[in-house]
């Protein structure tokens, strides 16, 4: 996640917003000649409600291209613009927030408290794991004096051997402090929000693009 | 002195982490008093981490052991837990939230206090810790002694009867470690600090023991008697 910037619109209805669309992209239909045409709209839109900014983004992608590449390689066109256009909606979402208004934003929505707290320490570790990852990154370019592609090979390389060890040790020693701390013990209140009319905007403009594009996405056109 | 209640008992304690054909702790066996501040010395290897562990039932153990008049079983976990504060050795793990003061206050809240008192709280331990001006910052953004301290203030705030902390003094530099040594000689809650650093548990422990491959080799009140 990078820097979060000025937003009008409260992260709750940001984060509402993005799910709205997401489930819209993930909905869709991909097979019709519409559904290609409107799941790259509704990705142009995510970026639009969100005013999020590419040069955010473009790190993110990158290393989502990266996981995602068996996908456009395997999938049909299709599957493979659908999967895209969700990735560039959760990602939208995702970084023009930032950690803390994510977390602010989790812990309002209207989901069962139990929920609320996984989804919290999702979004928290995911940001602690990146950190790693470009730590690990780090190690390997300096102590194996590669970099660029060469770099980005040898991290790839080392994901089964030294990032998914470290991850599951780290999973590990999380889980403890977690239950040494009794973190799902006592849950954290959802706080209410006051809805604005910006906010408003925000999920009833992302409602009306998904919906179109449900309904769009479903004409025969040819 | 003798009649206060002992908060940390261990009798005839083995730990063996799993897949290891060695005993990390074997035979131990120690008393702690109620507010009494105890540094767990010895070499890398000697079992300090695991006998902290152990006392806060994260590593299976042979033998009893009691916390706070409770002993610890799988039944009794939670309830042990409640009366502890850990510091782990990799303080990033235990820090679960995006903004520091959260994590703090998450220490009083979960024992039922209310969130503006929380808050205060921790923004005066954060405060005395000397990392009052991160309280907004994110914990991913710090350095490895910050993560030390806010992970410390979250162990510390809600003084806990029995604090278990692994190297705490570890990442701090000089006028840290002056300033950590002093705030503990002062804290009521009792006290195990697994270190190597004699100068520091001279400052704010009152007893040290000696651990050697696992055993307790040595338990005095005199640090003289003690060289690693
Ligand atoms: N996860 C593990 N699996 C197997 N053996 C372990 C594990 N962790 C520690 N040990 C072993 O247990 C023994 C005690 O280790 P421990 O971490 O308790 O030592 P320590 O006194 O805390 O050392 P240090 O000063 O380096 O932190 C060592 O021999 C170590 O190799
Ligand atoms: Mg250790």
């Amino acid at each position: 996640m990078t820097v979060p910037h000025a937003h009008p619109a409260h992260p709750l209805a940001r984060l509402c917003g993005g799910a709205i669309l997401l489930c819209g992209c993930l909905v869709a239909d991909h097979t019709t000649v519409a559904g290609l045409i409107v799941l790259p709209a509704v990705a142009l839109s995510a970026l639009l409600l969100q005013r999020t900014r590419l040069t955010s983004m473009a790190r993110l992608m990158l290393a989502g291209t990266l996981f995602y590449l068996p996908v456009v390689v395997l999938a049909s066109p299709g599957v493979a613009l659908k999967g895209l256009s969700a990735a560039i909606v959760g990602v939208a979402t995702v970084s023009s927030l930032g950690p803390q208004a994510l977390h602010d934003a989790i812990i309002r929505m209207p989901l069962p408290a139990l929920v609320r707290l996984l989804v919290l320490q999702m979004v928290h570790q995911a940001e602690v794991l990146r950190r790693e990852s470009v730590r690990i990154h780090q190690a390997l370019v300096v102590r194996g004096g590669v970099d660029g592609i060469r770099g980005i090979w040898e991290f790839a390389k080392a994901i089964p051997v030294v990032w998914l060890p470290r991850v599951l040790f780290r999973a590990d020693r999380v889980g403890m402090a977690m239950d040494m701390r009794g973190y799902g013990a006592i849950v954290p209140a959802a706080r209410s929000v006051r809805w604005r009319g910006i906010d408003f905007g925000v999920v009833f403009g992302s409602l009306g693009v998904a919906v179109a594009a449900v309904w769009f996405s479903a004409l025969v056109l040819i | 002195m003798t009649d206060l209640p002992i908060v940390l008992r261990f009798d005839d304690v083995s730990v063996r982490h799993s897949g290891s054909h060695v005993d990390a702790i074997h035979g131990c066996s120690l008393e702690m008093k109620e507010g009494e501040h105890v540094a767990l010395l010895g070499l890398n290897g000697s079992g300090k981490t695991s006998l902290l562990m152990a006392a806060a039932g994260l590593l299976p153990h042979e033998g009893t052991i009691d916390v706070d008049g409770i002993r610890l079983e799988n039944s009794s976990l939670a309830e042990v837990r409640r009366r502890i504060g850990f510091l782990f050795s990799t303080p990033e793990d235990q820090l679960l939230f995006p903004r520091v003061l959260d994590d703090v206050a998450f220490s009083l809240t979960t024992q039922g206090r209310k969130e503006g008192e929380a808050r205060e709280e921790s923004e005066r331990m954060l405060e005395a810790m000397g990392v009052g001006a991160l309280a907004n910052a994110a914990p991913y953004e710090l350095s490895f002694g910050q993560k030390m301290r806010v992970a410390l203030s979250g162990a510390l705030v809600h003084k806990p009867r029995l604090l278990l902390l692994d190297e705490p003094s570890g990442a701090l530099d000089p006028p840290g470690k002056r300033a950590l040594a002093a705030l503990f000689a002062a804290h009521p809650s009792a006290m195990l600090i697994a270190t190597h650093d004699l100068v520091f548990a001279e400052r704010c422990c009152d007893r040290f023991i000696l651990l050697e491959a696992g055993k307790v080799v040595r338990d005095t009140v005199q640090i003289g008697e003690i060289t690693l």
